[in-house]
């Protein structure tokens, strides 16, 4: 359950309704606080505020350029009262930024955006919700009524409130671990003009004709979404090998083969193939868009496989980069390093999968890869990506606590805090950061605060290797006792037994506990070391 | 257009902002006669009765909206 809270300096109730209702149909169980008209700065900067004390992981904070213009400030001036505001607040401030054509100097709104931009970079509690780019797509004359604005002091008209909630609806899902992390598309029509196996792989269009650049330029927006860490992947009716010829034919196309962490050409229905796709990168198919320029391929993945995304792509594909943009669909809450590595990750696990099909047994698999962790602490260095694996762990996670990085220095700084972060890699490559334990101490009880560990590392015994790590670490503070506790989720089945399995006992009060004292380490292949 | 037409485009429209399926309205009646007639429902109506009746209103027309009456006269004016 996510907790909301709205306030803007102009009327806010239909966005709050159109929030309400568009979180809801997201999958996101969120309670909203709205907070009275043009409160901004008292509800943010007033410790025992409604707003302060709702305690909302979410602030939306929307002060309109219209209502700006009467402040005459330089863009520093505002830029400071916006970093004011977000030192203010726990939660993540969703601050709308500027829009053009209110009368107010172009060169201020631009220079007031990218101000926001820079300090979105370095404050690790502000998102930008951007309505510039809305107004720009669609126009100010389309979204904005003066007569509304002064009547009623709406800053956008009924329609325009509704695509400022689905922008604001999707940061949320993305910042709270669900947002979207695969795209898979089609080959023929889609990723070029004309059919490979009829048209021959030179006679595709990728790049000279005009419906061939349309093409490429879908092909590099694309490409831009994987240098931000979206998974791509192909699903075509085609031989396999006549589709990677298309590839090593076409050096010109912006993608090239080993853009894709999966690739599936076969002449299977494609909802099997989507599926298959799914368990191979194991991630949910929520996590899916699907791209196909054929009606028939999209209404049978649609019925099939219901929680993946289906856009109905318009007819020409000269529309399809304008029509996948406005709809922002791959939100992500912020570009990192671990990003950009993605997809080489993924075709690291893809070798080390072909790997396995030489042993016989997973014991034998998981000492050939020559697993070595290193522990390391929870400091400026591993926060961010610490952060971040809260926010997104699903499914090897106890009690889901979601952490920001702000709440995260708290913790280090926390003498009582017993943290655990765990990175490793193997002879394939690095997985980076892939297991948190965060315990709290009181006397010679240890309290598990968090346990989490990637998707990308179930199944190699890293669990085994961190908590080792962690009961040695709790023994060597004098502490007797680690008790544990799972909240049950719709993701986290997976660690339903895991305390039992570490040879914890089970309590009355539904809690778990461990003799510190009594414990043996559990056997891993893996080894200390960087 | 007739007054009575206007009169009961309003109630109309109204209801529909309103979620009723029936309101007693007069010349004379105000927005706080009238339960759930808040400002929300009041920028509804405003838009609702724009696109019903095909008219725009300015800032100055929607500010002299005091009752009933001067809606429905405000709407005559544009549809004369």
């Amino acid at each position: 359950m996510v907790k909301v809270g709205i306030c803007g300096d102009v009327t806010t109730q239909l966005l709050t309704a159109a929030l309400r209702e568009r979180l809801s149909s997201r999958g996101v169980d969120a309670e909203i606080y709205e907070a009275p008209f043009d409160q901004v700065r008292r509800q943010l900067l007033t410790a025992d505020s409604e707003l302060q004390k709702f305690d909302p992981r979410f602030v939306v904070v929307w002060e309109a350029i219209e209502r700006v213009r009467e402040r005459a400030q330089t863009v520093e001036a505002r830029l400071a009262d916006v970093e004011a505001l977000c030192a203010a607040t726990r939660g993540t401030v969703l601050y709308v930024n500027a829009a053009d054509g209110a009368g107010v100097d172009s060169r201020f709104v631009r220079a007031f955006d990218a101000g926001l931009d820079a300090l979105a970079e370095t404050t690790d509690n502000l998102q930008i919700v951007d309505l510039a780019s809305l107004v720009a797509e669609r126009g100010r004359a389309a979204l904005f009524s003066p007569m509304l604005y002064y009547t009623a002091s709406l800053a956008l008209v009924p329609e325009g409130q509704q695509a400022l909630a689905a922008r604001i609806v999707e940061k949320i899902a993305a910042l709270c671990g669900r947002e979207r992390k695969v795209a898979v598309v089609d080959l023929d029509g889609t990723l070029w003009g004309g059919i490979a196996g009829e048209d021959g792989v030179e006679g595709i269009e990728t790049a000279e004709s005009p419906l061939g650049r349309a093409h490429a330029d879908f092909q590099r927006w694309l490409k831009e979404l994987q240098t931000r860490g979206i998974l791509l992947a192909v699903c075509s009716k085609n031989d396999l090998s006549l589709a990677e010829e298309a590839f090593a034919a076409h050096p010109e196309m912006p993608l090239k083969r080993t853009d894709f962490a999966a690739f599936v050409a076969n002449w299977d229905p494609k909802p099997q193939n989507v599926a298959k796709i799914a368990a191979t990168l194991n991630l949910g198919l929520d996590a899916f868009v699907f791209l196909d320029d054929r009606r028939e391929e999209r209404e049978a993945v649609r019925k099939a496989l219901p929680d993946v995304t289906v856009p109905e792509l318009p007819e020409d594909p000269a529309e399809w980069v304008g029509f996948l943009g406005a709809l922002d669909l791959f939100e992500t809450a912020s570009a990192s390093a671990d990003d950009a590595s993605r997809t080489a990750r993924y075709l690291h696990e893809a070798a080390r999968q072909e790997v396995r099909k030489t042993f016989a047994d997973e014991a034998s698999f998981l000492k050939d890869l020559a697993m070595r962790a290193e522990v390391l602490l929870l400091d400026g260095g591993t926060i961010p990506r610490v952060a971040r694996l809260t926010q997104r762990t699903n499914q090897f996670n106890v009690l889901t606590k979601r952490y920001g990085e702000a709440e995260l220095r708290a913790l280090a700084e926390d003498p009582a805090t017993v943290p655990l972060v765990v990175k490793l890699s193997d002879r394939f490559g690095d997985y980076g950061i892939v297991s948190v334990l965060i315990g709290q101490r009181q006397e010679a009880e240890l309290f598990v605060d968090t346990w989490l560990m990637s998707c990308r590392v179930i199944g190699r015994g890293v669990e085994c290797f961190a908590f080792n790590q962690f009961v040695a670490r709790a023994r060597a503070l004098g502490v007797k006792t680690i008790v544990g506790r799972y909240e049950p989720t719709a993701k986290n089945g997976l660690v339903k037994d895991l305390y039992l399995k570490f040879g914890f006992a089970a309590r009355d009060d539904g809690s778990w506990a461990l003799d510190v004292d009594g414990y043996r380490p559990v056997q891993s292949f893996i080894e200390v070391g960087g | 257009m007739e007054r009575q037409e206007i009169l009961q485009g309003l109630r109309d429209a109204l209801c529909e902002v309103l979620g009723k399926s029936a309101l007693e309205l007069s010349l004379t009646t105000r927005q706080d006669d009238v339960e759930g007639w808040d400002s929300l429902a009041h920028i509804q109506l405003v838009l609702a009765l724009g696109k019903r009746f095909g008219v725009t209103f300015t800032t100055k027309d929607v500010m002299e909206w005091t009752d009933v009456g001067s809606i429905v006269r405000c709407l005559e004016e544009k549809l004369a």
